[in-house]
């Protein structure tokens, strides 16, 4: 028995785990330095990005596969969608890392060792979790799926816990609760899909995600795979799976939770594909669970989104909500279910990474305490034009509201596998549902509008360069989505 | 009386006369396509490239005035040319609708067509150059120019149009164009009263007339017009086509105020002096005239319709000519007279049979057209020298200037129907046209009630043209007082100068012709020279069938008449501003001066009805179904309250919820699999 390496194709992956490595080695021959470790960490996502791209070229039916065995079946196999569900990964944690530069790279108090645990450590947690994210779309069998989803997840966990040493002490207190809640969350979650993993064993006597595997039983299977779907769900912070989702987010620091709403994301969607795509044999069904699962997280999503006060927990209900979005095309098993949620949570994690980078950017400008409230960002328009319009765009993207029309498109394609499969009551929650979510994101955009409050407060000081340039790359990429709108991958 | 013979209109007409062979430059495209885009063109230049200079949109308004009325004018000749004298034109070729409906948007021009056409044009050539000395320091003149030349436009493309679509859309042109010229002085508020009232009573008979060509355009599966005659008229009467004709009556009744709609057009009277010499002369009023007498073949085989007509049309003649009697004001005299005589011409389309055709209401059209033209811009410039158009303020008008005097006179004899001006023999024409349905259809209801109608009407015309005559001529106060003053057998040197009447009149031809400018006071003129010799237009021998003129008929109208003018005079004889009105009791006038309150009557009826119903709907979409929109609102936010509330802010309700959802979920897949 021979296995065919093929590390070309593996290079996503390969890539930050050999910058994690790296980082901490480096860490060993000359400690105490800050800067070459985050600069190495983000070669390694370079890396890894550039190993992807070649992937978004792949025709239908191609893929490029690693770690082959001789009948065909590949541990790891790559095609066009899990290829720019890995792009979208890796330039998502690439942005993460260049939020949290400053914060990672500065040292500690008295110019002593760094506050935010060590960098070369986050940096390593961070390569490490992206470089699980990036396995799980291309895993071929259950154990790759269940290895690369937990090397996604708990590294997550510590860099939630490890926040700076400087905040307040309850400020950290809150952090490991979120941290202990993901985390809880996160076991009992790997839980479920162990038990699911077992139930896919024993109804089709393999491990491997085959696709024409001979089912044995297939009410097993429909059975596992709903606890597989249920174990993911927690992941993609679908209802009721989603109670860690804003305890974490609003412990955490900003960058970490932009990971969280962003790239861990595409590891939910990712397993979730791997998952709907094995399924293949009872292709057809409505897999109820998951439609279920959808409707749930998309009603209370917004509704809670609708009375948030903090633009926080805002993004937090509402990536609950754009999760049942994302579920909402898998509730009717097809490829082209599969790759309509892998286009909707592109635009969906491109227009979140914007707004987290224009929060990141409002906090920095903004001298009060509590500058992620809504109430803090009154009449951002006027104060800092340049800031508030690529917000609204991405605001207006995750609403589906022209001119935003990437946001549209996504929505109408999402939408297509249910009206496809006739799945009415489903439609109609999710009209129900865009017309809430305009509720939600044209109350932030009209906060945005408003007129400046007339107090004056101590001069804001400067946006940081590489913000600006974060906002205008991440604006030009929904700007040119809107002008060209590509539909499904 | 003795008995007089018949007298056959072709004896009266002309002998036909070879013309010259011209020589006759193929034009790019027709007279009919310059006569519309010419006004057209001028509407839009009007608009859009004069920019701030009124001198600039008086050339281009008056320029494309000269175009169209030489082009109608070249049309006539070329007519005479033609073989068989019907010149149909494309425009700009079928519209792509389908086999199930032929577009072709064509015009077609025949004899009576184009003297129609010639007329409008002139009209409103002559309008133009009014307009430009009336509204010089009017900071609108522009859009007015230009108004004025779309409206024209509108008017020469139904005339012209051999395509139901094309005459929508003049109609329709005209409507909206009326509106603007008519409220033109939009500060005023009667005049966005006067405007918008008649916008919406011309547009709520419009249903009628939008249906009813639909009904016919779709029935014939064409909207070319002499189709739709030609596959309706082969197919005879049918209900269908009697429904659509009926429709079409009431669209036209609104456009030509004929009751009930009649009360827009005295109001109309808002809009400035040249305004309403267009809208009330040649064009807006008198368009159904002409639509009518384009699909006559069809009113005539449909009797309710003609009924109909009939009746509207005679109940609007008698009524509207004693309203215009009791005026105090002499636009609104002129007002309610045009709503007579454009009654007149439908009434006779309704009496009219397929032997005699309806040009006699064409005819007729064309006279009031020069007549009454003539007397609103006379009436405008008296108006002007007096400072308004009231009774009491024209009083001696045509004495002090008496170079107002002929076209005040000859308007008013035209008007009243006697010889030998252009009234006179329009009048003949509609008389014998109505006798003649009277013969045909063997003392048929409609010819009769039309006969005695335009009977009844014309004494009651000669009266209050003969009361408006008497007003305006009333001596002055200072002949008054040399009558007064009379000196006894004194000699005197015979001074010609030192005569204060003398005196008095060289001042009013001064300062009248003073006030007015040369090109306005030539187009007063061209129009009193037609109103004298226009009659030779309706002489022509291109008019369609023959009727016979009545002696015995003619001389008993023309002696009721005299009758009636003559008792008008006596009834001013007592009165101080020899005003026969004021015999009138107050209470009366008054009455008569508001349209027998067909405002009140306009609001009880439809305006109160349709308001109550526009506020139930408003109510209902307020109060019920906006109230379920407002509730999902606040249901919204009540439930993200409670969502809020409840949602786990610690990790362990967290993980319980996890447990729960397992849980469902398994169940799910349990009951699925």
């Amino acid at each position: 028995m021979s296995l065919e390496l093929g590390l070309v194709s593996v290079l996503p992956v390969l890539a930050p785990v050999a910058a994690a490595v790296l980082v901490l080695l480096l860490d060993v021959a000359v400690p105490g330095r800050r800067e070459p470790h985050l600069v190495l960490g983000a070669g390694g996502l370079v890396a890894g990005l550039l190993g992807a791209l070649p992937g978004l070229g792949l025709g239908a039916g191609e893929a490029r596969s690693a770690l082959c065995l001789p009948g065909g079946w590949c541990a790891y196999r790559a095609d066009h969608l899990v290829s720019a569900l890995q792009v979208c990964a890796l330039g998502a944690a690439l942005v993460v890392l260049v939020l949290t530069w400053r914060d990672w790279a500065a040292p500690g108090p008295d110019g002593g060792p760094e506050g935010t645990g060590r960098a070369p450590v986050v940096t390593a947690l961070l390569l490490a979790a992206t470089a699980g994210v990036v396995a799980v779309p291309a895993s071929g069998d259950l154990g790759s799926l269940l290895v690369s989803l937990e090397l996604a997840t708990l590294p997550t966990v510590a860099l939630v816990a490890l926040v700076r040493t400087t905040w307040a002490a309850d400020r950290r207190a809150r952090a490991v609760d979120g941290a202990v809640s993901l985390l809880t969350t996160s076991l009992v979650s790997f839980g479920l899909l162990a038990l699911g993993a077992a139930l896919w064993v024993a109804a089709t006597g393999s491990t491997r995600f085959d696709g024409r595997a001979q089912v044995d039983h297939p009410q097993l299977i429909v059975l596992a795979a709903v606890l597989l779907v249920a174990g993911l769900a927690f992941k993609v912070s679908a209802v009721p799976f989603h109670a860690w989702t804003p305890i974490t987010y609003a412990a955490a620091p900003l960058p970490v939770t932009a990971y969280l709403a962003t790239v861990s994301k595409v590891a939910a969607l990712g397993g979730l594909v791997v998952v709907v795509r094995a399924l293949g044999p009872v292709d057809g069904a409505t897999l109820v669970a998951v439609a279920v699962l959808a409707a749930a997280s998309m009603t209370v999503g917004n509704l809670v989104a609708l009375v948030q006060q903090d633009t926080v927990r805002l993004l937090a209900w509402s990536t609950i909500a754009q999760a049942g979005w994302v579920l909402l095309p898998l509730a009717s098993l097809s490829a082209q279910a599969a790759s309509a949620a892998g286009s909707y949570l592109v635009v969906y994690v491109t227009a979140t990474v914007l707004a987290f980078v224009v929060l990141t950017a409002v906090v920095a400008v903004s001298p009060s305490a509590r500058a992620t409230s809504l109430e803090s960002q009154r009449g951002l328009l006027r104060t800092h034009p340049l800031l508030a319009l690529p917000l609204a765009l991405a605001l207006l993207t995750l609403a589906g509201l022209p001119p935003a029309v990437a946001g549209v498109v996504a929505k109408i394609v999402a939408l297509r596998p249910v009206l496809g499969d006739d799945t009415w009551w489903l439609a109609l929650v999710a009209a129900v549902n865009i017309a809430l979510g305009l509720a939600v994101y044209l109350r932030w955009v009209a906060v945005l509008l408003a007129p400046t409050p007339t107090e004056a407060g101590p001069p804001p000081s400067r946006v940081p360069a590489r913000l600006w340039a974060l906002t205008g790359v991440l604006t030009a990429l929904l700007v040119v989505g809107s002008v060209l709108p590509v539909g499904a991958l | 009386m003795p008995d007089l013979p018949d007298v056959p209109w072709s004896d009266l007409q002309l002998p036909s006369l070879p013309l010259p062979e011209l020589p006759a430059p193929d034009l790019w495209g027709s007279p009919a396509h310059w006569a519309v885009l010419a006004t057209l063109l001028a509407a839009l230049a009007g608009l859009g490239v004069t920019g701030r200079s009124n001198r600039l949109a008086a050339w281009v308004g008056v320029g494309g005035g000269l175009v169209a009325f030489l082009a109608t004018c070249w049309q006539l000749y070329t007519l005479t040319q033609i073989e068989g004298a019907r010149r149909g034109v494309g425009t700009i070729g079928a519209l792509p609708l389908g086999d199930e409906l032929d577009v072709p948007l064509r015009l077609l021009v025949t004899w009576p067509v184009a003297i129609v056409a010639f007329t409008v044009a002139a009209v409103a050539l002559v309008v133009q150059g009014y307009a430009r000395w009336y509204l010089w320091y009017d900071p609108r003149y522009r859009p007015f120019a230009a108004t004025v030349s779309l409206f024209t436009s509108a008017m020469l493309l139904l005339v012209l149009s051999d395509d139901l679509l094309l005459t929508l859309v003049g109609w329709e042109v005209m409507g909206w164009c009326s509106y603007l010229l008519i409220g033109h002085q939009s500060t005023r508020a009667a005049a966005t009263r006067a405007a918008s009232k008649a916008l919406l009573v011309t547009r709520t008979a419009d249903i009628g007339f939008v249906l009813g060509l639909v009904v016919l355009a779709s029935g014939a599966g064409t909207t070319r017009t002499s189709d739709v005659v030609a596959h309706w008229g082969a197919a005879g009467t049918s209900p269908t086509l009697t429904v659509a004709m009926t429709l079409l009556v009431v669209g036209v009744a609104g456009k030509s105020a004929l009751f009930p709609f009649q009360d827009w057009l005295p109001d109309a009277m808002e809009g400035p002096t040249p305004a309403s010499a267009l809208i009330h002369a040649a064009t807006m009023v008198a368009a159904g005239t002409v639509v009518l007498a384009q699909l006559f073949p069809l009113l005539a085989v449909s009797g309710p319709a003609r009924l109909l007509l009939a009746v509207l049309a005679c109940t609007t003649m008698i009524g509207a000519a004693v309203l215009a009697f009791a005026q105090g004001d002499l636009k609104r005299l002129l007002a309610w007279s045009t709503v007579s005589q454009v009654a007149l011409m439908l009434a006779v389309l309704a009496a009219a049979t397929m032997g005699t055709g309806p040009d006699a209401a064409l005819q007729h059209l064309v006279a009031h057209a020069w007549f009454k033209a003539l007397l609103f811009l006379t009436t405008g410039w008296l108006g002007v020298l007096v400072g308004g158009t009231a009774m009491a303020l024209m009083a001696s008008g045509a004495r002090r200037y008496r170079v107002l005097r002929h076209r005040f006179g000859w308007g008013l004899l035209a008007l009243a129907g006697v010889p030998p001006f252009v009234g006179f023999f329009s009048k003949e024409a509609v008389l014998g046209t109505a006798e003649a349905g009277t013969a045909a259809t063997d003392g048929g209801l409609v010819p009769v009630l039309v006969l005695a109608s335009v009977g009844a009407t014309a004494p009651l015309t000669a009266a209050y043209c003969m009361r408006a005559w008497l007003v305006l001529s009333r001596p002055t106060a200072v002949q008054g007082h040399a009558r007064l003053y009379e000196p006894g057998p004194v000699e005197r040197i015979d001074d010609f100068f030192d005569e204060p009447q003398v005196v008095q009149e060289a001042e009013g031809v001064e300062r009248a012709e003073a006030a007015i400018s040369s090109s306005a006071r030539m187009g007063t003129s061209a129009l009193m020279l037609m109103t004298l010799f226009g009659g030779i237009l309706l002489l022509l021998p291109v008019w369609g069938p023959q009727v016979h003129v009545d002696l015995q008929l003619l001389v008993a109208t023309l002696l009721l008449m005299v009758v009636s003018a003559l008792l008008v005079r006596l009834a001013a004889g007592g009165v101080r501003t020899r005003d026969a009105a004021a015999r009138i009791p107050a209470g009366v006038s008054l009455a008569a001066e508001r349209g027998l309150h067909a405002d009140l009557a306009y609001r009880a009826v439809v305006a109160t009805p349709v308001l109550a119903l526009a506020r139930a709907v408003a109510w209902f979409d307020d109060q019920v179904l906006d109230s379920w929109v407002r509730g999902a609102g606040l249901g919204a936010r009540l439930l993200g309250r409670a969502g809020d509330l409840t949602s786990p802010r610690r990790a362990t309700p967290a993980l319980a919820l996890v447990l729960v959802g397992m849980l469902v979920l398994g169940a799910i897949g349990v009951v699925t699999a």
